[in-house]
């Protein structure tokens, strides 16, 4: 073998071995008919050409932007952004992985980036010129340009189209917006056979888009089309023609609205009275206007197209004769009713496509009257029960025959201890299912316990005694202001829903051990009283009447006032008797076991 | 040897070394296939006991996002809203990395109180929109203006720090 070859021989397998080492090639670089200047030469490794990165800003219009630690490059091109990792052998172009043939790693301060495939995802091409022996990125905005290329653009801008987008909304009236820039006017025609409405949005400009489906309440699909370049129709087809409304919106495009579809209607004589029956896509507002001579009332339901054509029907009944209904106006279905004597609406109530009207037998002064009337009476019924309770729960606090032996001289005798009952005044807390009040029911229980702790010889104080509304705040401060030794808050419970929860629960602030004993003490006296489910303690950081005490408090939700057999038991003053029994038995035990008196 | 052949040998060894180097470099590499995005949870109460459920969904949430999935209500089974009804978003600003939640009245006026529910309101709103970026606590204000509580126990007038006890088990 000849030396010289052999030499050669050597040094190209040595230089693959090395395997990272690459291939410099003098080979020159164009971009359409501009040559690239450079900074160091195209290297290729593993067969992927790599060009530094400079390339791509200064002949391809790419931005280069690297991340804050500088391993991650990203290149955004007009219609695509290419990022890439230093060292990584794996490149993202928008949102897609992809693999490289080779890692971008740096040469000499440039980092050397895959020509190839940067090309390709521009939709470029690379060739090679065997005249010029060098390489050739060509195609797109470079062939014929000749010039160099401003940096920021790759494809020619295209004209934002005007009509957008068409976004079905929904609802009871189905709103469509048409989300179109601009339009010099419109026209609508609502067709029948097959049903529907025509939008011609006129000056529009841009593209048509695709059929949507919707089957809506109302509407079918919606359609678009272009006409003479310069008009855009929108087709709306409808389950039946309906009566519509046109907004355009202050900030840009169009509102389609449709009415309400009236599709059936009927009468029954019911227990509370004449009734009206209808098939309704929702809620209408209904104007209501009494007549006489001929005695009739009619509704107007506003924004709703009659579906069909008009209806009328006799009625054997001794108020209603007869009842018709059609289309009034386009945005008012109309239903007369021709009547014996007088009658209006009293109350709509129904959902979910059926609503039913009760009908008022009498003038609409007289419906005015009894819906006072039975105002007044809810009113009164209420106060009276409220009345009551408070009656109960005051005299059973008050007569000492009523309460369970106490030990006197017992261990919480001479001990100063706070009363809270929760919530009062203008702050309810909780109102059960049969109308109960927390506050009433917190005083109740609690003005019970300070009895008995008074007869066992303690010092009791209370943060309220009456329906008062006292502050959060102020609470665990009356307790220091009064010296006392223990504060306990008395609540009834509620959650989101009713039937979920029941049972009795103590809440403390776990800052503190003195405050688990003091709630560990009152939970085990009450739930053996009351025998309700025991939901145990819970640790809060962020009860306010707890955070500001400075000495032991906890605080007691009894039962849960918003199930219907727990706020039943919390009305009860035997419960509330109970309930106080036990709070009395864990304080006393608090006071016997963790803390005896030093005599 | 001659010199010459001591060469060849040379070659020979390099360019069964490089046939090795380059057979073991041809190692498969794993193509790396989109996920769907990071997880977060939607904190609703749970219809069966006094807890907070949190409901997955996928993506990186804005707070927009947020506002409207607790606005509109659960969309798994056995979930109650955290919000009382007819409760709105009326606005919010965030300050550093505290969320500033402006909510209408019915927060407080249609909350129907005690404890476990109003524990598991403020909590659906904190956990939930922690999930925001750069969101770490949530100070919930009504009409407007902060409120020292919305039922009479927990203290809200203070950001509030999520809280991750009062949940009971995923829900996908």
């Amino acid at each position: 073998m000849k030396k010289p070859a052999l030499i050669l021989l050597f040094f190209i397998v040595f230089a693959a071995w090395l395997g990272a080492a690459s291939i410099q090639a003098n080979l020159g670089l164009y971009f359409g008919q501009q040559e690239a200047k450079l900074s160091q030469p195209v290297s290729i490794v593993n067969g992927s050409i790599l060009v530094p990165l400079q390339l791509v800003t200064d002949y391809l219009g790419g931005r280069v932007t690297w991340s804050v630690k500088g391993e991650k490059v990203e290149l955004e091109f007009p219609n695509l952004t290419i990022t890439m990792h230093v060292g990584q052998e794996s490149a993202l172009v928008n949102s897609t992985s992809y693999r490289l043939d080779v890692p971008v790693e740096f040469s000499q301060g440039d980092l050397m980036v895959p020509l190839r495939f940067i090309v390709d995802h521009l939709g470029l091409s690379l060739g090679f010129d065997e005249k010029t022996g060098a390489l050739v990125v060509h195609g797109g905005f470079l062939d014929g340009a000749g010039t160099s290329v401003p940096a920021t653009s790759v494809h020619a801008p295209q004209p934002e189209p005007d009509l957008k987008d068409i976004i079905y909304i929904g609802g009871p009236r189905s709103r469509v917006f048409v989300d179109v820039a601009k339009y010099s006017g419109y026209q609508t025609m609502l067709l029948t056979n097959p049903d529907r409405l025509v939008l011609d949005l006129f000056g529009v400009s841009g593209d048509a888009l695709p059929d949507r489906v919707v089957n809506g309440l109302i509407v079918q699909r919606i359609r678009s089309s272009l006409f003479d370049g310069n008009t855009v129709r929108i087709v709306f087809d409808l389950n039946a023609a309906t009566g519509y409304k046109i907004s355009p919106w202050p900030e840009g495009g169009l509102e389609v609205e449709f009415n309400h579809q009236l599709m059936d209607i009927g009468f029954e004589r019911r227990d509370d009275g004449p009734t009206l029956l209808l098939e309704v896509t929702d809620r209408p507002h209904i104007e209501v206007i009494n007549l006489v001579d001929p005695v009739r009332l009619v509704l107007d339901l506003h924004d709703t197209t009659l579906i069909g054509s008009a209806v009328e029907f006799a009625v054997d009944d001794p108020a209603v004769r007869r009842v018709r209904v059609s289309q009034n106006n386009p945005a008012v279905a109309r239903i007369v009713l021709e009547l014996n004597a007088p009658v209006t609406l009293w109350d709509v109530t129904g959902g979910d496509g059926r609503y039913t009207l009760t009908l008022f037998e009498g003038t609409a002064a007289e419906a005015q009257a009894k819906r006072e009337a039975l105002a007044r009476e809810a009113l009164e019924r209420e106060e009276r029960l409220r009345a009551e309770a408070l009656k109960q729960a005051a005299a059973a606090a008050a007569s000492a025959e009523a309460l369970p032996d106490v030990e006197r001289d017992g261990p919480v005798a001479g001990r100063v201890i706070m009363i809270d009952p929760g919530h009062g005044g203008s702050d309810p807390g909780a109102i059960g299912p049969y109308g109960t009040f927390e506050k009433e029911v917190n005083l109740a229980i609690a003005l019970l316990l300070g009895a008995l702790l008074e007869e066992a010889g303690a010092v009791v104080h209370y943060t309220r005694t009456d329906d008062v509304y006292v502050s959060i705040f102020q609470r665990p401060l009356m307790a220091q202001e009064a010296g006392a030794e223990i504060f306990v808050s008395v609540h009834a419970n509620a959650y989101l829903d009713e039937h979920i929860a029941r049972g009795t629960e103590t809440l403390y602030n776990p800052n503190n051990e003195q405050n688990k004993i003091l709630a560990e003490c009152l939970q085990a006296g009450i739930v053996q009283e009351l025998q309700l489910y025991d939901r145990g303690l819970r640790k809060r950081t962020d009860l306010a009447v707890l955070n500001g005490s400075k000495i032991p408090a906890a605080l007691v939700e009894v039962a849960f006032l918003n199930h219907p057999d727990e706020e039943v038991l919390l009305r009860a003053p035997g419960f509330q008797a109970a309930a106080a029994k036990g709070l009395y038995n864990g304080i006393a035990r608090y006071f016997a076991e963790h803390f005896p008196k030093e005599e | 040897m001659g010199r010459e052949q001591r060469i060849a040998v040379i070659i020979a060894v390099l360019a069964v070394v490089l046939g090795i180097r380059m057979a073991v470099r041809e190692k498969a590499e794993p193509v790396v296939a989109p996920f769907p995005g990071p997880a977060y949870a939607v904190y609703f109460a749970s219809a069966s006991e006094t807890v907070l459920e949190p409901e997955i969904h996928f993506g990186q949430p804005s707070l927009q996002t947020l506002i409207e999935l607790l606005e509109n209500g659960p969309s798994m089974p056995g979930l109650l809203p955290v919000l009382p009804n007819g409760t709105k978003v009326l606005g919010y600003e965030q300050t550093g990395s505290v969320l500033h939640i402006n909510f209408s009245r019915e927060l407080i006026s249609a909350h129907p109180g005690g404890t476990a529910g109003e524990l598991v309101t403020v909590y659906g709103i904190v956990n939930t929109l922690v999930n925001a970026a750069g969101v770490a606590q949530v100070q919930i204000w009504v009409e407007g203006r902060p409120v020292e509580t919305i039922a009479g126990h927990v203290y809200t007038w203070e950001p509030l720090c999520p809280d991750y006890t009062l949940t009971g088990a995923c829900l996908i």
